[in-house]
């Protein structure tokens, strides 16, 4: 598909020519008058250095990156105009868009251009452990970058630049060299160290880069002009931006406020802010007055961090063999039951996912709800979305809450595991995060299993622990026996939904499973580490492991490459390993003068946070509108990709 | 951030301070009567009798008894104790009693739906929250928890208290490192102590226990001291010395009784207290897990519904009992003072 | 006199020595993961070890600790904050914070006292009267509601009801005045209860008696006489309440979007920010010690009798 590799620019440019003059000859009906966002948010610009934190998001809208999406979120240059891929997939070649000036925060021009170079003074900073940037292994697929870091890591600090594969080949082109070809590298360009950086402002400025709005350059769409701590910041459009046609916001005002939560709902109707979450506990209340249910809608899924959440059978267990309410926690037991397919299946099944999803959303669970571990409107290929491939049909077209299959595997592992001498009720341990909304859903879903396959079959043991360290303690320790975790994807490929799965991540310690894999030593070459810190056994031959391994070798062919894939996954759930629950991250309801179809929409990196391409409007959009919005918004996206498919554009 | 001082203090600490002060001037006014005010016809010539004599000098004068003279004289401190008497028998009695709900369970309706948010009704008499769980029996579990922490806090920190008060107080080759010890303790903000310690030992029933016995206790063994050094001296120890009566047993036998109204006050005010600081911690996240109803945790979530008109009953019922609670103690603490106060004893 | 402040200041440097140092150790003893941002899943150890290093958090306890107080004492360096600001020096982050918290914590503290001994003095006077039984309710009310809950009330309904801006905005006057309000309400109370019991007190003493016997009016008496005793052991609290101002208030400051100094030692120990967490303490310490020692030298100006040198313990 991508075997066309020089990228025809004319086609993009006209693709976005049509999307920018459709918007800009005539504005959109019901906007404000005044172009102008107001929000209130709770946790303060801790780190105003754009090249240092893991969660940059909120540079997206001052510094500009290489490439962005657009609201159907198609890949769109930005600061590059134009790239091309080698015939190996190694090389990528961008070049750079020419004239974009760098500024200071009030829009003086700071007297130089965006050049390449930038870019790689970025590569630099990061990879220099003396800067403690936290996201120096985001790099460590280019070639040369881990070895740097690690060079640069000793006394001697004697990494070498020249062998690292990002350069300058011309002012206005840019290289990179990766140590395997990879599909998705233009979505890995989102993150934070594909902002640019001027080497000689950065050099001047030394210890105090980034400490505050004033002390770094700007290149986005916005200028922070005023920033007071714990107190407001003001963004205004930038008049001098590359691409001010597609900014229609004019202002953005941020309201600081420790009990934002509590306090949003209200200030909307005051006007005084322009988007607000309705708190979970909240909706009932506003659904059921006239007024208030015109001017709320559901949250959209997946804008914001497309996490899936999933329950898990723990192989691992290492929880304390305690008696709580005269239930006893046994490991061995435990290992007995989770080792036998139908006990997991009948609790696969068992599980009503629209029943827990109601403790973030009572109204709308169905709308968060996945079937596959990888959520809807995450990639897609041959037309089609991921979770609808071949492999994964089975799953994602029926429901999955099948409380009669539940019985009928319940049944077959009674009579094994009576057999194998296991006594019941199976105790199972179900930690929770005792500051969120999980410890409802802990409740609830423990509840609803124990009256669906019998107390006398499975008993849940809950215990809350606090959110610090909450991970570390529970899943990774393999604390648990059955508990709900979550993943979020690191770029645009599903890959990444298989990592947390393999050897090396702490998920559920699948190869510890009966006949997943063998244990081997340190010595075998073959040999891999569990989990550092957790699992320190060496295993091989994991089953899993090999699949992925087999799957995403295809790197070129995205349709046999996905479908590799979906089989692993599919694997996962036939096999009942892991009980796909929804999206849980953007439920509930929100009260918004924007439109959210219309923001950049990127399921990774930090394009989600621009306000390119948005208005404010004058009405915010009740439930109805949300959902025809919806619709429409799914068919064009749809229509896009096929486009982008037909023609060969990267997405 | 309220640093726990004056006035700054929370008004409980405040209150006591005040009470405590008043006893302790109390005691120091009974000691320099003076003779010289007392004109001579208030005496009369008592007869000598020779059985009389040799009968044991004999009072009436029984301190406990005018104590309770007193405070039962006072309508509204019997109404007041029995109400806390009846309310904690029922946080007690209530699981036991028929037709209640378990606070843990989330209830459905015949449909299997959850029935989230159901106002008061005659199956769910204070409705139900969020996530369809009864409210009535939510508040007295939360009650029952928080009245436990109350009590465990009361009791350590008296324990604690009396014992490290006494020795400071009497021993005094003690009282210098005694006294750095207390100023140490005394400013470190309890606040940081408290959130450090919430955090080293994660919040449980048990670390909250500890967290605020650790940052209570000090307080206790000041007062205690105080009150020892005003005892310690007075003539009938310097006797009881004399004939050899051991330091601990004059401890426990001759002063510690003329403590109890002290410790009474301290006792009845740490529940009231031991709630405030639980909402407290609640709010800034380190309370106790949200599973587990309390006061505090109730609040919190009611809290976040109070916007909304038709949830606001959520709020209403666990604020209602938390002010009962604490109106209760306050003005029984309140009468209680005054009534074991010597100079009310006529 | 001078001696024996001169003795007190060196005790309390050797307390603030060991509180600074009993909070850094016990910071010390914090899981790691917090330093990580949310990121342990994903970064590799290589990465996290970088941070601690950087951190200094790989050093031993005592070396730690040394190096501390090698900086705070030869350099007269707090450090830089590391979470909530990264790499501002935390003197700059205090230092506006708490004068923000100062400007609206004096003019309730000054609230408070009028108002509130003004009621204790009327509730006094009118002892078991309309006026009385109104304060006491007041007092109770004040007490009995959670703070966290009433604070919120006003906010909601009193902004709506008087028109008065919902946030505090430092351009606009008339968004001062609810937050004021609810700085003041619960000073106002146990100033009110304060007064009244000590009025009630001092009005069956024998010179108030004498006082009222040589045909002064009880407001006289009150003002003249009980005022100026009641003065002494304001005096010596007065210090503390006025340097404590700074320190703001939580729930306030958090409802009302005020960036004072409420909110910063909780969320530094919350995101675990050491050295924020270093620099309060030391802040707060000295604040509490030095009132004491103030209070008590103002208590010593306003009433002659009481001589600190006797009994230096007495703290």
């Amino acid at each position: 598909m991508r075997k066309i590799l020089a990228l025809l620019l004319s086609i993009l440019m006209l693709s976005s020519l049509m999307t920018a003059l459709g918007e800009q000859s005539a504005p959109p009906e019901g906007i404000a008058k005044q172009q102008v966002v107001k929000l209130m948010y709770s946790s303060e610009m801790a780190d105003w250095n754009p090249l240092h934190p893991s969660a940059a998001g909120d540079w997206a809208n001052y510094i500009d990156t290489l490439v962005e999406y657009d609201n159907y979120g198609m890949v769109q240059p930005c600061l590059a105009e134009s790239w091309t891929q080698s015939e190996d997939g190694l090389t990528w070649t961008f070049k750079i868009r020419e004239g974009v000036k760098w500024q200071y925060y009030d829009g003086t021009e700071y007297g130089a251009d965006v050049v390449a170079e930038d870019w790689v003074t970025s590569a630099k900073w990061i990879l220099d452990p003396q800067n403690t940037a936290r996201t120096a292994d985001l790099l460590f697929d280019v070639v040369g970058a881990e070895d740097y870091y690690k060079a640069m890591e000793t006394t001697e600090r004697n990494g070498d630049w020249d062998s690292v594969g990002i350069k300058a080949t011309a002012p206005y082109e840019l290289q990179f060299t990766l140590t395997g070809p990879s599909p998705y590298f233009l979505s890995r360009l989102t993150y934070n160290w594909g902002y640019p950086t001027n080497a000689q402002y950065l050099a001047d400025m030394g210890e105090t880069f980034g400490t505050d709005n004033t002390t770094f350059l700007y290149c986005g769409a916005f200028l922070c002009k005023q920033w007071e701590p714990n107190s407001y910041r003001i963004d205004e459009r930038n008049p001098l931006y590359w691409d001010i046609a597609d900014i229609h916001i004019e202002r953005i005002e941020r309201r600081y406020n420790a009990e934002a939560s509590v306090l949003e709902a209200e200030a909307l109707l005051r006007g005084e802010v322009t988007t607000a979450s309705i708190p979970p506990a909240q909706v009932d209340g506003w659904l059921k007055d006239p007024e208030r249910a015109q001017i709320v809608r559901p949250s959209r899924p997946g804008t914001g961090s497309n996490y899936s959440y999933f329950y898990l059978f723990n192989f691992m267990p290492t929880y304390e063999e305690k008696t709580v309410d005269g239930y006893t926690l046994n490991h061995e037991q435990w290992l007995k039951a989770v080792n036998n397919i139908n006990f997991r299946k009948s609790l696969y099944y068992g599980l009503d996912r629209v029943k827990g999803i109601s403790t973030y959303n009572q109204y709308t669970p169905e709308a968060y709800l996945l079937r596959t571990i990888t959520p809807n409107n995450f990639v897609a290929a041959d037309g089609k979305d991921y979770p609808d491939f071949d492999a994964l049909a089975p799953f994602s077209s029926v429901d999955q809450f099948q409380p009669d299959t539940a019985l009928e595997y319940k049944a077959k592992a009674i009579e094994e595991l009576t057999a194998a001498g296991v006594t019941f009720p199976i105790v199972a341990y179900m930690p929770y995060q005792t500051d969120t909304t999980q410890v409802s859903l802990a409740v609830v879903v423990s509840q609803q299993l124990e009256e669906l396959l019998g107390k006398d079959y499975v008993h849940f043991v809950l215990e809350g622990y606090p959110s610090t360290d909450f991970l570390k303690i529970t899943r990774r320790s393999g604390n648990y026996s059955f508990m709900m975790s979550w993943w979020g994807p690191d770029y645009a490929d599903p890959e990444t939904y298989t990592d947390p799965f393999n050897l090396g991540q702490a998920y559920s310690y699948i190869w510890r499973a009966d006949g997943m894999a063998t244990q081997t030593t340190q010595d075998d070459p073959a040999g891999r580490m569990g989990r550092s810190g957790f699992d320190e056994t060496y295993w091989k031959d994991f089953i899993y492991a090999d699949m992925v391994a087999k799957a995403t070798a295809e790197k070129i062919d995205n349709s046999v490459r996905y479908n590799g894939i979906a089989e692993t996954e599919a694997w996962l759930l036939e096999n009942a390993f892991i009980v796909p629950l929804g999206l849980l991250e953007d439920t509930g309801y929100v009260s918004s003068n924007l439109n959210p179809f219309e923001s950049q929409y990127a399921p990774f990196g930090l394009s989600n946070a621009r306000y390119k391409y948005q208005w404010v409007y004058e009405k915010q959009m009740n439930t109805e509108e949300y959902n025809a919005a919806l619709a429409e918004w799914e068919a064009e996206r749809a229509r896009r990709i096929e486009y982008a498919e037909a023609n060969n554009i990267d997405y | 951030m309220k640093i726990d001082r004056q006035p700054y203090r929370p008004f409980f600490r405040r209150f006591k301070d005040y009470k405590l002060d008043k006893m302790q001037q109390a005691f120091r006014d009974a000691e320099q009567a003076d003779p010289a005010e007392i004109s001579d016809d208030l005496f009369e010539f008592a007869g000598h009798d020779i059985m009389d004599a040799e009968r044991i000098g004999y009072s009436n004068y029984s301190y406990w008894r005018s104590t309770f003279q007193v405070f039962f004289k006072k309508k509204v401190s019997v109404f007041l104790l029995a109400f806390l008497v009846a309310l904690l028998a029922f946080t007690f009695i209530q699981p036991l009693l028929p037709n209640q709900k378990d606070p843990y369970r989330v209830y459905n309706d015949e449909a299997g739906k959850t029935l989230m948010n159901v106002q008061p009704n005659e199956e769910f008499w204070f409705g139900t929250n969020n996530i369809g769980q009864d409210i009535w029996s939510r508040i007295w579990s939360g009650t029952r928890t928080s009245l436990f922490i109350g009590l465990c806090v009361a009791m350590s920190n008296n324990i604690i208290g009396i014992v490290l008060g006494s020795i400071w107080g009497y021993a005094r080759k003690w009282d210098k490192l005694f006294t750095e010890v207390y100023n140490l303790f005394d400013n470190i903000p309890y606040t940081v102590l408290r959130m450090l310690l919430m955090y080293i030992m994660r919040p449980s029933l048990k670390t909250m226990i500890i967290v605020m016995v650790l940052t209570g206790w000090i307080g206790m063994s000041k007062y205690i001291r105080n009150l020892i050094l005003i005892y310690r001296d007075r003539e009938f120890n310097l006797a009881s010395r004399c004939l050899g009566t051991p330091s601990r047993r004059i401890i426990i036998k001759n002063i510690l009784p003329q403590l109890i109204s002290v410790i009474m006050l301290q006792t009845a005010l740490a529940i009231p207290e031991a709630i405030g600081a639980e909402v407290f911690l609640t709010y800034i996240g380190l309370g106790l897990p949200v599973s587990i109803p309390s006061l505090g945790n109730l609040i919190n979530e009611g809290r976040r519904v109070m916007l909304v008109a038709s949830q606001r009953y959520q709020l209403l019922y666990p604020v209602l009992v938390v002010s009962a609670i604490t109106i209760s103690f306050y003005a029984l603490g309140n009468a209680f003072a005054d009534a074991s106060d010597p100079r009310n004893h006529r | 006199m001078v001696r024996y402040i001169l003795g007190r200041l060196g005790r309390a440097l050797i307390t603030i020595f060991l509180v600074l140092s009993i909070v850094f150790l016990l910071m010390r003893l914090l899981p790691v993961d917090g330093y990580f941002e949310g990121r342990t899943d994903l970064m590799s150890d290589t990465v996290k070890n970088v941070i601690l290093k950087d951190l200094g958090l790989l050093d031993p306890w005592y070396k730690q600790l040394f190096d501390f107080w090698r900086k705070l004492l030869l350099e007269g360096d707090l450090g830089k904050s590391i979470v909530i600001r990264k790499n501002v020096p935390v003197a700059r982050l205090i230092w506006p914070k708490a004068m923000v918290s100062f400007e609206f914590g004096i003019i309730a503290l000054a609230i408070q006292q009028l108002v509130g001994l003004t009621a204790g003095v009327l509730m006094a006077r009118h002892k078991g009267r309309l006026a009385d039984k109104l304060g006491n309710l007041y007092i109770l009310l004040i007490n009995a509601l959670p703070a966290a809950v009433y604070f919120l009330a006003i906010q909601l309904y009193l902004s709506s009801v008087l028109k008065l801006p919902m946030l505090y905005d430092p351009i606009n006057t008339s968004s001062r005045i609810l937050p004021i309000i609810c700085l003041s309400l619960g000073g106002i109370a146990s100033n009110a209860m304060w007064m009244r019991r000590y009025m009630v007190d001092q009005m069956n003493m024998d010179y108030i008696r004498l006082a009222r016997a040589k045909g002064m009016t009880s407001g006289q008496v009150a003002f003249r006489h009980v005022m100026r005793n009641a003065f002494i052991p304001m005096a010596q609290s007065l210090p503390t309440a006025v340097l404590f101002t700074i320190s703001g208030s939580l729930y306030v400051e958090s409802l009302f979007s005020i960036p004072g100094l409420g909110g910063l030692l909780i969320q530094s120990i919350q995101r675990q920010d050491n050295t924020m967490v270093q620099a309060m303490v030391l802040l707060y310490s000295v604040i509490s010690i030095s009132g004491l020692l103030l209070g008590d030298i103002a208590m010593m100006i306003c009433d002659p009798r009481i001589k600190l040198t006797k009994k230096g313990e007495s703290r």
